[in-house]
This record gives C-alpha cells, structure tokens and sequence, in this order.
C-alpha cells in the first residue's frame, strides 16, 4: 500500500488540529508525547482503519506510535 | 394511546470528583472537562441496591403525578446490577413500593441500550395484554463493580436510577424502534469481578455502528434531520457524543450533552435527559439512541404532543 506522511497529518488535522500545534508536529516523535491522548489516539487509529480499509488489531499498536512508524505499517500491508 | 406520561429521576447526592484523580491517572481539566466530560460521579449510599435506587426514583415521581399503585398493572426494571442473583429485582421493587398482585413484574438485562429496550418492550407488553399503567424502571450502581485503579472506568460511571410512567396519558408517543446486536464482541466491556472496557474497541463500535442506524430508522420512517427537534444520544463521554454528532452532521444545539455533574448512568442517561425535556414546551420528534453492553445497540423515533 502506497501511503505518504501527508496523508497521515490530513487525518490528523481533521482530529487534533487545535489540540496540538500541527506546525510543529514532529513525524518521528511519539504522538502521545507530543499531546495526543489516548481518545483522539482511539479515533485516528478508527480513521486510518476506514480510509485505508485495514484492520489494526490492539496487539499492532505499539507500532503505530509515530507519524512515520503508521506510514511503515500501511506501507507493509 | 400508550407512551411516556412522565419521568422520574434519582441521581445521588454524594459525588466523588475527577479533579482529585488528576494526579492519579496523569489528566488535566481538558481532559476531564472536553473529553471525558465527567466532573462529577454519583455514588449511591452505603448497603443501598439498585431496588432501593428505584424506589428514590418512584418517590419523586410521586411529587410530580398522582399515582394509585393499585392501578399500576406492569413493573419493568431494566438493570445489570440486580440486589441479587435470584430472584428478579423488579419483584423487590414490586413489594417495596406495594403493587397489586395483579401487576406483572420482571427484570430487563442490558445495560446502556437498555431504557430504549425497555421503552418498546413495556408499550408492547401492556398494549398486547390491554393494560393501562405502568411503570419502567432503570437503575445501576457501578460503583459496585468499578475498580477504583482502572482508568478507562474509574472516572467514567455513576449511579442513577430513573422510572417512566406508561399511559394513555402520553406525553411522548413512540413512532419507531430498531434494535442491534454483536454478541462476538461480549468481551469488549465485561463484568468478571470488576468492570473492563476495551476503551478503543467500544469507541470503534460505536463511531461506526450509532450513526449509520440514526441514520437509516430516520430513512425508513421518510424523516430527515429537518424534522428531528434533538437527539438524545446515550451519555457515554463527551468524546463519544461528539463523535456521533460530527458524523450524523448534525447542529451542536440539537445533541444535549448532560454527564458532567453525574456520570455515565448506563441505562438511566437517556431518561435523565427525557425528564427535562418532558417539562418544556416544545413539541415535535426526537430521536433516542443507546449503545454498549451486549455488544448491544438501540435508536427511536418518539413524539413529544403535549
């Protein structure tokens, strides 16, 4: 699956944009460290799930920590 | 015709507060305010059950409606905390509150779809058995099975018991109902001991699931969001009730927000809201929509004509 870092940051302006400063949201530094909590953390993994069409189980998302590590993780699906 | 002629409510008056487990569970006040929304939970009074709960209930409904219990024909609790295993809490209520030996009583399994469960299960009922009252009871007592380490409950739940009085002096008249279940998920929100919650899988559930059944009783019955005064959604957070609103594209006026000063109330959430309402003066259709337990999900169409 082709999947780019904007497309991740799109969907992460739909949820968080306002809750955390978008302009300076780090690709390779954990989500939750830079002020995702863990409900906005449940809706963007639901969002990722529709828009790509994958299913992300609970045991998968250690791996889904940063910008970077998610766009790993579609690209291998 | 039979539906809703009043609501009755009891909400606790000891409240634990969310601001003292800030330390505790690592949140601040936007956490505790525009995400979970729950300032306050309700917690019952030491050895009360939820048929006790119930009886609060029905004394307040009492204030409000003159009620002969010798005309009460049907005594529906909707409860998952039951006072015990056997027998049925709606007979423990039914002797508490000294109904007629003629009046039919059982209890409801569900949790927080319950009341719009129960709603159609009493109308069904009395209609079918030409009844004229009765009374349709929700209570819960979380507190019991909340276990006071665990993030994802322990600043969510409160106690609350409500009752509504079925007549033919009806209020609200029911128009439509339509029910779902996923049993495959059951273990997603369990009570073995204490209460867990698959805090993501519930959202999940419910992001995808409320909206689109919303959506599809308001096509069945020709109605669009034009025609539907408010949408009584379950109180399951604030993040949740937000959730749904953004996806039905919904105004923000038309979905009440009521948890901050209790809780999450299971199956009493929606009836809490409903006795509000029930005092305005406004009329026209609203919607009712639960989700949880089971998993489990409910939505209605109901009419306020008075």
């Amino acid at each position: 699956m082709n999947v780019t870092s904007e497309e991740i940051r799109d969907i992460l302006i739909e949820e968080v944009d306002g809750l955390v400063d978008m302009s300076t949201l780090e690709n390779n530094v954990s989500l939750s460290d830079q002020g995702v909590d863990s409900l906005d953390m449940s809706n963007i993994y639901l969002l990722i799930e529709e828009q790509y069409n994958v299913k992300v189980p609970d045991a998968d998302l250690d791996q889904l920590t940063t910008i970077d590590a998610i766009v790993l993780y579609l690209t291998k699906k | 015709m039979l539906g809703i002629e009043n609501i009755a409510i009891y909400i606790p008056k000891t409240k634990k507060s969310n601001y003292d487990l800030k330390e505790k569970f690592e949140i601040d006040d936007d956490f505790i305010e525009n995400k979970i929304g729950v300032k306050y939970r309700t917690v019952k009074d030491e050895g009360f059950k939820s048929s006790d709960m119930c009886v609060e209930a029905f004394k307040n409904l009492q204030k409000n409606s003159a009620i002969n219990v010798d005309e009460i024909e049907c005594c529906i609790v909707v409860t998952q905390n039951p006072d015990f295993n056997i027998p049925h809490t709606a007979a423990i209520v039914h002797g508490k509150l000294n109904l007629s030996e003629n009046c039919a009583a059982f209890d409801i399994s569900l949790g927080c779809s319950g009341y719009v469960y129960g709603l159609s299960n009493i109308i069904s009922f009395m209609k079918n058995n030409g009844m004229k009252k009765g009374l349709l009871f929700t209570s819960d007592q979380y507190s019991d099975i909340i276990s006071e380490t665990d993030k994802n409950t322990a600043l969510l739940f409160g106690d609350a018991a409500t009752v509504t009085l079925i007549s033919e002096e009806a209020v609200f008249l029911p128009i439509d109902f339509s029910f779902g279940s996923n049993g495959k998920d059951y273990k997603e929100l369990v009570c073995e001991g204490n209460l867990y919650m698959n805090g993501r899988a519930v959202f999940s559930f419910t992001a995808t699931t409320a909206p689109k059944h919303i959506q599809s009783l308001l096509k069945k019955n020709n109605l669009k969001d034009e025609n539907i005064q408010k949408y009584y959604l379950h109180q399951g957070s604030k993040y949740i009730v937000d959730t749904i609103r953004k996806r039905l594209k919904v105004d923000k006026e038309k979905v009440p927000f009521d948890m901050a000063e209790y809780g999450n109330t299971v199956s009493s959430s929606i009836p809490i809201m409903l006795s509000k309402e029930i005092k305005s003066s406004s009329k026209g259709k609203v919607v009712l929509s639960a989700f949880g337990v089971g998993l489990s999900w409910a939505s209605a169409i109901i009419e306020k004509i008075k």
